[in-house]
């Protein structure tokens, strides 16, 4: 079997903004720095399942509505 | 940068100025700073080394609570989130590799002298006691430099 490429991507920033909410809204709202948001929503860190659920509680939304599994290099 | 970067920041540059310190402690060279450093281990009693060993742990220790205490009082109010706990991880594996090539530069260099007798080389004198403190304080500050570089890098890059 081999191995697939991917990278998760995020509507994190555009979901924030719709909802007029500062990084360190977020942050606080799911218990992370304002740092690590800004890190997840330029895609350069993952997040742990725990805080991707607690961010998809935080915007109300299902996960898959927050985060996407993209193949490759969609 | 984030109050955490600036701890790392300024931990990296108590780290590198206690390398010099026993560096100019432990060897003769150039003058720096009215201190001979250089790559010539200087024999000393052992209460003058062990006065350096003390001492080096004093100012590690005074500085770090400076640093923790003083000047970054307010991380203390914001623990580490999962990101900055991933970080010092990956920053510890470095350090770790880090420390365990430094340990086979030494003994590749200890090999090399001893197998080629190669007298252009500068040796470490492993009979000599200020030779064996400054060996094991360099391997154990550089783990600890390199941690620092990396966290900060990762601090960038993740």
């Amino acid at each position: 079997m081999s191995r697939e490429d991917g990278k998760v991507r995020n509507r994190i920033r555009d979901l924030r903004i719709e909802r007029g909410w500062s990084q360190q809204d977020l942050a606080d709202a799911v218990g992370a720095s304002r740092q690590t948001i800004n890190a997840i929503e330029q895609e350069k860190y993952s997040p742990s399942l725990e805080l991707a659920f607690r961010l998809t509680r935080a915007f109300r939304k299902e996960f898959e509505e927050v985060f996407r599994y993209v193949r490759g290099d969609g | 940068m984030s109050p955490q970067e600036n701890r790392v920041a300024a931990e990296l540059a108590l780290w590198g100025a206690l390398l010099l310190f026993i560096w100019m402690r432990l060897t003769d060279g150039t003058v720096i700073l009215g201190q001979s450093l250089g790559t010539v281990i200087v024999e000393q009693s052992p209460g003058r080394l062990l006065w350096t060993y003390v001492a080096a742990g004093v100012i590690a220790a005074i500085g770090q609570l400076i640093i923790r205490a003083v000047v970054f009082r307010k991380e203390k109010d914001a623990p580490a989130d999962e990101r900055e706990r991933f970080i010092e991880r990956k920053a510890d594996q470095v350090a770790y590799g880090a420390g365990v090539v430094t340990v086979h530069l030494v003994i590749g260099h200890v090999l090399l002298v001893a197998f080629f007798d190669r007298s252009d080389v500068v040796a470490l004198d492993f009979t000599s006691t200020a030779g064996i403190l400054l060996v094991l304080l360099t391997v154990l500050l550089v783990q600890e430099i390199v941690r620092g570089v990396a966290t900060l890098v990762l601090y960038r890059r993740t």
